[in-house]
């Protein structure tokens, strides 16, 4: 009877939860308003791939799965690099326009490059993890979402088609990614790109099913190197973040500048994909710097308590310290490092400069006025969301007068939380890519995404995505230092890196095949 | 008589039904209904502990991890076809089940279930630590695997026959066991241990036998599982599938076959249509299924059946519905 009655109040809990969950989203919620405006010429939509044309010029054509396509001659196809763009934000410039990396021989045979898109839809899908330990990464998704309704309302979407993104939940497992994957493979309605999934082995699981399957599988979400190092293999796979091996090698480069006399670094990573590519990126560029590694500490993701971590490296009295860590653990490596008697310069991961992490540190941490003070150093490429000192510019003010009107209801929303600005700027990305890319394929958008040159509305003044073929294939390439002294943070010149990130990579460390 | 009849009829139609499904489904569906049968094998293995040695593990996705990995290497570093893994999976998982039944012997209960636990959180963690051989945090990616030509299968097909198959073989081990005098040897184990050795039933060696029977269920089910996935990741192998074995094996009904059968399925699939249902929520909903399964059929669903049938059958006996 005992456990009957927990039952019951269990399931009372339960329901309260639930309830109160709800309750929040159901304030203005305006319902992705669809564009009725779907008269756009369909002829618009006509494909050209190679010699072969898809002549039936009805939008309804293209999502007709047997639509025929010659695909031998395939390469001489689309994006003309003097694509007119449309809008003033989306600018495509010119430089020796890369022929096509994509070659459709190798394609299904029943391969359509319109698939996923209709009078009134062009259809995106994605996997990432909105439940479990790792669910906040869904505010990434939700910030693209929010986008995408807001693109579709105000601009009536790319063409007249609204952008919808599919997304399935994988709790960050890889097995569930390829699950999911081959789901939406599988499906009635396969998506016309993938787009956004999180996690390095997440994405390692899926890309060979997606490049089998000639989908462009687009602005992969995890600085992992793989997404560009390998374009002959997997031409249809492409990053978007910085590349962690860059970002600790743009620390050395301006620590070496600012301090010449340090000699030793201590290194702490969590003990995963992630911190492993710190780890990677450190030995490399500190082997050219003739800096040495004098202690190395990991910690398990999940794993924010980290004194003994931190009283090790102490214990090497390194002048250095670098942090391949994340979340709370930022916050407790500076007050770790501030109330030890060690005083390096801290150096850490530009997922740590949020002003939420940092504050957090405290005044007596080593940001603290009295000890460490302007000695937390990282790098970043996009206005933080939490820092006041963005709110005027217009790509942010657009940002915060709108991700939270257009958001999906159903979809949780902090409008400060960095990676939901991310998100934003992604759903930005691939309008932009839409429409840089001359016509709606997915050969035409994996080209764009090939040859970018666009001004984000969310990165620093001075930055911006660019691509260039196999020789440029990693979209954010230039930095700006931060440095944090407690209460401000001083923004150093954009550091340009255009063009340089696999000369801090090593590429035989990367899972390519 | 007629009860066995019924059994068998039951099984011969759900036998037919997973024997006839790769030929109506699309291959990602097939590829579904392979990963509860996968997780059916473990929950399976667990329920042999569990239900019948009466010891609790929140390990076992460590072992499920072993024989994943070793049919991985096996395959991408050697060279081996993908079904002579499964075999060596087996094996080496029954050893590292008795080694890790070691400590079973003198722990009990929820210190057993901590020290379990604590090797299912390590697990990963070794992986990334020996990645010389694991190939570290990446994981290590395989060529799909490939239908032979007789067979005439499809590759998804066959995917699922081999799992089909060594799951009704496993199964029928199953059974085989818990009917021997190993498994009633377990049962005395189980329900009263000192009398179980005054029987001259040797406890230590029924204990870990046990653990390392489940834990080659676990190993099987690891190699399969790279089977139909294709690869392998630290990341798979944490602690949250290691809790979500336990729930299949509530779920299911601790100490029968077709219970680690609906368990597998269970918890498979409950989880995917809870998100259907609403991703946000989907914890919650996943959440109130479970502590209504729990309320309406404490015994699990087999449980369900069984007082179902009672009720039924004889309408004065509904005495027995007290326990």
């Amino acid at each position: 009877m005992k456990t009957r009655n927990r039952a019951i109040i269990l399931s009372l809990a339960a329901l309260a939860a639930a309830c109160g969950g709800q309750r929040g989203d159901d304030e203005s919620s305006p319902a992705s308003t669809s564009v009725d405006d779907t008269t756009t010429s369909v002829d618009d939509t006509t494909t050209t791939v190679g010699a072969a044309t898809t002549t039936e010029g009805t939008a309804a054509v293209a999502s007709t799965p047997g639509t025929e396509v010659t695909t031998t001659e395939a390469e001489a196809t689309t994006t003309e690099a003097e694509a007119t763009t449309t809008e003033a934000e989306a600018t495509t410039t010119t430089e020796a326009a890369p022929a096509s990396l994509i070659d459709l021989a190798d394609c299904p045979a029943d391969y359509n490059p319109i698939e996923g898109v209709t009078e009134d839809e062009i259809r995106f899908a994605s996997s990432v993890p909105q439940s479990g330990p790792a669910g906040t990464f869904n505010f990434i998704a939700s910030g693209i979402r929010s986008y995408f309704n807001y693109y579709n309302a105000t601009k009536g979407g790319y063409e007249g088609r609204n952008l919808v993104l599919d997304i399935k939940d994988d709790v960050y497992e890889p097995n569930r990614t390829l699950e999911n994957v081959e789901e939406f493979l599988g499906s009635d309605q396969r998506p016309f790109a993938f787009l956004g999934m999180i996690g390095t082995p997440n994405n390692l699981f899926v890309w060979d099913k997606i490049n089998e399957a000639c989908i462009p599988h687009l602005y992969v979400l995890t600085g992992a190197a793989e997404w560009g190092a390998d374009i002959p293999t997997h031409p249809w796979s492409v990053g978007v973040l910085p590349v962690y091996q860059l970002e600790v090698g743009v620390f050395l480069d301006y620590l070496v500048e600012q301090n010449p006399g340090v000699k030793t670094l201590a290194l702490l990573y969590q003990n995963d994909d992630y911190g492993e590519s710190y780890r990677m990126g450190l030995e490399k560029a500190a082997a050219e710097h003739g800096l040495e590694i004098v202690a190395t500490e990991t910690h398990e993701r999940g794993e924010t308590i980290i004194d003994i971590q931190i009283n090790n490296l102490a214990e090497s009295g390194a002048d250095v310290f670098i942090g391949g860590i994340t979340g709370d653990t930022c916050t407790n490596a500076i007050r770790g490092i501030g109330e030890s008697a060690w005083d390096p310069i801290l150096y850490i991961s530009q997922t740590c400069t949020s002003k939420n992490f940092l504050d957090a540190a405290g005044p007596d941490g080593a940001t603290g006025a009295d000890k460490h003070a302007a000695d937390v150093y990282s790098v970043t490429y996009i206005q933080d969301p939490s820092n006041p000192a963005f709110a005027s510019s217009p790509g942010m003010s657009e940002y915060l007068a709108n991700v939270e009107v257009y958001k999906d209801p159903n979809m949780p929303m902090l409008p400060n939380v960095g990676i939901t600005a991310v998100g934003w700027q992604i759903g930005e990305l691939v309008a932009a890519t839409l429409e840089s890319a001359g016509e709606l394929s997915r050969p035409a958008i994996m080209d764009a995404a090939r040859s970018l040159d666009f001004d984000g509305s969310m990165l620093l003044d001075g930055v911006s995505f660019q691509t260039g073929g196999t020789a440029d294939p990693y979209a954010l390439e230039q930095f700006s230092v931060v440095q944090y002294d407690g209460t401000n943070y001083k923004y150093s010149e954009i550091r340009d890196y255009e063009g340089r990130t696999l000369d801090f990579v090593d590429v035989d460390d990367l899972a390519l095949e | 008589m007629r009860r066995l009849d019924g059994a068998l009829v039951a099984a011969v139609v759900v036998g037919a039904l997973l024997l006839a499904a790769p030929f109506y489904y699309a291959p990602y569906r097939v590829e579904q209904i392979a990963s509860a049968l996968v997780l059916a094998i473990i929950v399976l293995g667990l329920g042999i502990l569990t239900g019948f040695s009466g010891q609790i593990s929140l390990g076992h996705s460590a072992f499920v991890g072993i024989g994943a990995y070793i049919a991985a290497i096996l395959v991408e570093d050697h060279g081996w076809p993908y079904v002579a893994t499964i075999p060596v999976a087996g094996a080496v998982c029954l050893g590292a089940g008795i080694v890790v039944g070691l400590p079973a012997l003198r722990l009990r209960g929820l210190h057993l279930a901590l020290v379990t636990l604590a090797f299912a959180a390590v697990f990963p963690a070794m992986l990334r630590r020996f990645n010389g051989l694991t190939h570290g945090n990446r994981g290590i990616r395989l060529d799909d695997a490939v239908a032979p030509g007789w067979t005439g299968l499809a590759d998804d097909q066959w995917v699922y026959m081999v799992v089909l198959v060594t799951a009704a073989a496993l199964f029928l081990f199953a059974r085989n066991v818990i009917r021997s005098r190993v498994g009633r040897s377990m049962i005395a184990v189980r329900d009263d241990e000192i009398a179980a050795q005054a029987a001259g039933i040797n406890v230590a060696r029924v204990r870990t036998l046990a653990f390392g029977l489940s834990a080659l269920f676990a190993g099987v089910a690891g190699a399969l599982e790279t089977l139909l996935v294709g690869a392998v990741a630290p990341s798979s192998f944490g602690v949250l599938p290691s809790i979500g074995y336990v729930v299949g094996l509530v779920i299911g009904g601790v100490g029968s076959l077709v219970g680690a059968l609906i368990g597998g399925f269970a918890i498979h699939f409950l989880p995917r249509w809870a998100a259907d249902i609403n991703v946000q929520l989907s914890g919650v909903v996943y959440g109130g299924l479970l502590i209504a399964l729990t309320y309406i059929a404490p015994d699990g669903i087999v449980g369900l059946g069984r007082r179902a049938r009672r009720l039924l059958s004889s309408p004065t006996n509904q005495g027995d519905n007290k326990s």
